[in-house]
């Protein structure tokens, strides 16, 4: 009773089979050009992708505690997440979110309940001091002053910022007079005390650079995108003045000295790769890459671990100098790790 | 070719081949599947239009007023261009749209100045309009974001109307020829029930625009999760600047947020640049508050989009100009 079947399908069966995988491979490259191009109102407005910031009820505990300071409670605290960050400072979120952001807590206080003379405090956990220090340095105001007992902090006329261990805090005063301010003070100080005093106020990147013309307060750090460069993460930078004239300098320090010494090469490529030109003659550091990037030069290298140079000298002469004694002083500070 | 005969270990091995591939697809299938999918009905309402604002016989206006006091340097710049009766007639409705994005004091220049709001407020009710109203979208508690701003008091003690939003005010709206605003919910209600719509935007640098002033204020106008669109605010920018056409603008440069924005929060984030503009063309307005950034317009992105998509031309100069000092 054995059928017979065919080994192999004929001609027409081919033909549909072909036909039909055909249409296959037409539906699925319509469904992935339409999911290319998915109207951004589809996924963003469903129910579960609205995260709201929390504020806590009036009640709730304060984020700092203002009796000390002689405020009391204006507002709930409210908390923000990544997803519910640029609710409360809009476009200034993507700087924070690049710089390893884990969340915000906020509070407005006033003397006695005030409705005015208020100061609203922010506190910014960005996970670690270093990510704490690149949201403090980058926003540093040029007209500021220094506080009396906190390490990382400047003052403006109706504000106060400082970075504490992990923290990045902005004090905002709704006016400039001075009783504000030593208050926002007061509650900068509790804040640190209660979040490690002095142990946890160090300067992340101290020492990088030397100290001979360098501009005091001018060192940031850059978590990434670096001078517009993807690459260059984790930059530190420092000004100097240099025969009246401003140049950066900046140093990286890396997992390992070949990490380095690819990252200085890598970033060689990028500035010729946008026009950069070499400048012919002796280098002024060994294996440095001197360039000409249209009217301004630059430097790069390495040393041990450290990535380093000199961005946007104004001319040749100082971006050597100044590279010449950011290696000099590199050069102890990568022999131990070696 | 039909020689091959089927027996019972070939015919199990085909109906097993045969199952694990329609096991597989169904596998793939349920692992695609989207149980959170949204319906397929947007609740769009394709038939809205938003209506162009412009007045014909106002076009290519623009006014530089150098000065330090703002209700002084709006009446004069008004004067100029015509009067506020040149631009709302008595009987109609005023929609000033402001930006009271944060819940930040009048001074440190993040929203529009109450003293401008109140002075544009008094000029439309000078001119006749029935109704003033006032608003804006802050995504983060807008009713104490317009008191600490101090333009809901401003704004009422002028005799405006302050709409804080609700959800029943917002409409899924698309931009025709748009990419990005497309099915998205808009603050549709207040503009649909004005006959004029006036812009007052404070020039502020952006950290993720460039600058923030007259244009970039309408983004403000969106509900929902908008922050998605900051990746590609440039375009989103341009998109507004089609689906918006105010009577007039008003950008305050009387003091300019330099660093730092668009929340800023020192006053020395701020500088003085004593300079207001009004204009029917928001993207000229624009191009001259660039220059109080110390920038040029065509670093901005958005400026471009805005004035190839027909939204008005950064050479600023080529319009009907007035420049005046305002003692």
């Amino acid at each position: 009773m054995n059928k017979t079947v065919s080994r192999k399908p004929g001609g027409i069966e081919t033909g549909i089979a072909m036909v039909v995988l055909a249409l296959l491979v037409i539906v699925g490259g319509g469904v992935y050009l339409r999911q290319s191009q998915i109207n951004p109102a589809v996924l963003a407005l469903r129910p579960d992708a609205q995260p709201a910031a929390v504020a806590d009820t009036p009640d709730a505990k304060a984020i700092i505690d203002a009796n000390m300071a002689g405020m009391v409670p204006l507002s709930p605290p409210e908390h923000f997440t990544a997803e519910t960050l640029y609710e409360k400072i809009d476009g200034r979120a993507d700087l924070y979110l690049a710089s390893g952001f884990v969340g915000l807590a906020a509070q407005r206080f006033s003397p006695n309940g005030s409705t005015t003379g208020w100061v609203e405090v922010f506190v910014y956990d960005m996970a670690t001091p270093e990510n704490a220090f690149a949201v403090f340095s980058q926003q540093r105001r040029e007209k500021r002053q220094p506080v009396a007992s906190l390490a990382n902090a400047y003052r403006t006329p109706n504000a106060l910022f400082m970075t504490q261990d992990r923290y990045y805090l902005e004090l905002i005063g709704a006016d400039a007079t001075e009783s504000l301010q030593t208050t926002m003070q007061n509650l900068a100080r509790q804040f640190a005390a209660t979040h490690g005093g002095t142990a946890a106020a160090k300067v992340p990147g101290e020492g990088l650079f030397p100290e001979t013309g360098l501009v005091a307060g001018s060192e940031r750090l850059i978590a990434a995108n670096a001078f517009g460069d993807e690459q260059l993460d984790h930059i530190y930078t420092a000004d100097y003045r240099i025969d009246g004239k401003r140049v950066i300098a900046f140093v990286s320090r890396r997992e390992s000295s070949q990490a380095a010494a690819d990252l200085a090469d890598s970033y060689r490529q990028t500035l010729l790769s946008y026009g950069a030109e070499t400048v012919e003659g002796a280098a002024p550091v060994g294996d440095a890459a001197f360039l000409r990037m249209f009217d301004t030069f630059e430097v790069v290298f390495s040393r041990g671990k450290y990535l380093a140079g000199v961005h946007e000298a104004a001319d040749s002469a100082m971006a050597a100098g100044l590279a010449k004694r950011l290696a000099n002083h590199l050069d102890p500070l990568s022999r131990p790790s070696e | 070719m039909r020689e091959t005969p089927m027996d019972r270990r070939e015919f199990i091995r085909r109906c097993t081949r045969a199952g694990l591939s329609v096991t597989a697809a169904s596998t793939l299938a349920f692992l695609f599947y989207d149980r959170k999918a949204p319906a397929m009905d947007m609740g769009g309402s394709p038939a809205i239009r938003l209506p162009d604002y412009c007045l014909a016989t106002m076009k290519n206006r623009l006014c530089i007023a150098r000065a330090t006091d703002r209700a002084a340097a709006v009446r004069q710049a008004f004067a100029a261009l015509g009067g506020m009766q040149a631009f709302v007639k008595p009987g109609e409705r005023v929609l000033l749209k402001v930006n009271a994005a944060f819940a930040s004091p009048p001074a440190l220049g993040a929203t529009s100045h109450p003293d401008l709001v109140a002075a544009v407020v008094r000029l439309c009710k000078e001119a006749g309009a029935a109704r003033v109203t006032v608003t804006d979208n802050p995504i983060n508690d807008p009713a104490t974001c317009f008191a600490l701003s101090g333009i809901d008091a401003a704004a009422r003690k002028a005799g405006a109307e302050v709409i804080v939003p609700r959800d029943s005010f917002f409409t899924r709206f698309s931009v025709k020829g748009g990419r990005l605003i497309q099915d998205w919910p808009v603050l549709l209600a207040p503009l649909l029930d004005a006959d004029r719509v006036i812009g007052l935007a404070p020039v502020k640098d952006h950290h993720r625009s460039g600058a923030s002033m007259t244009l970039k204020n309408w983004y403000g106008l969106l509900g929902g999760r908008r922050n998605i669109f900051h990746q590609d605010v440039h375009s989103l920018i341009g998109e507004l600047a089609v689906m918006i056409r105010p009577t007039v603008v008003v950008l305050d440069g009387i003091e300019s947020m330099l660093t730092n924005g668009p929340t800023g929060g020192s006053l020395s984030d701020l500088k003085p640049t004593g300079t207001l503009i009004v204009s029917t063309d928001p993207v000229a307005a624009d191009a001259v508050g660039t220059t109080l950034l110390g920038r040029q317009a065509t670093d901005l992105p958005f400026l471009v989009k805005a004035q190839k998509a027909g939204a008005g031309t950064i050479d600023y100069r080529s319009l009907d100009l007035k420049e005046i000092k305002v003692i």
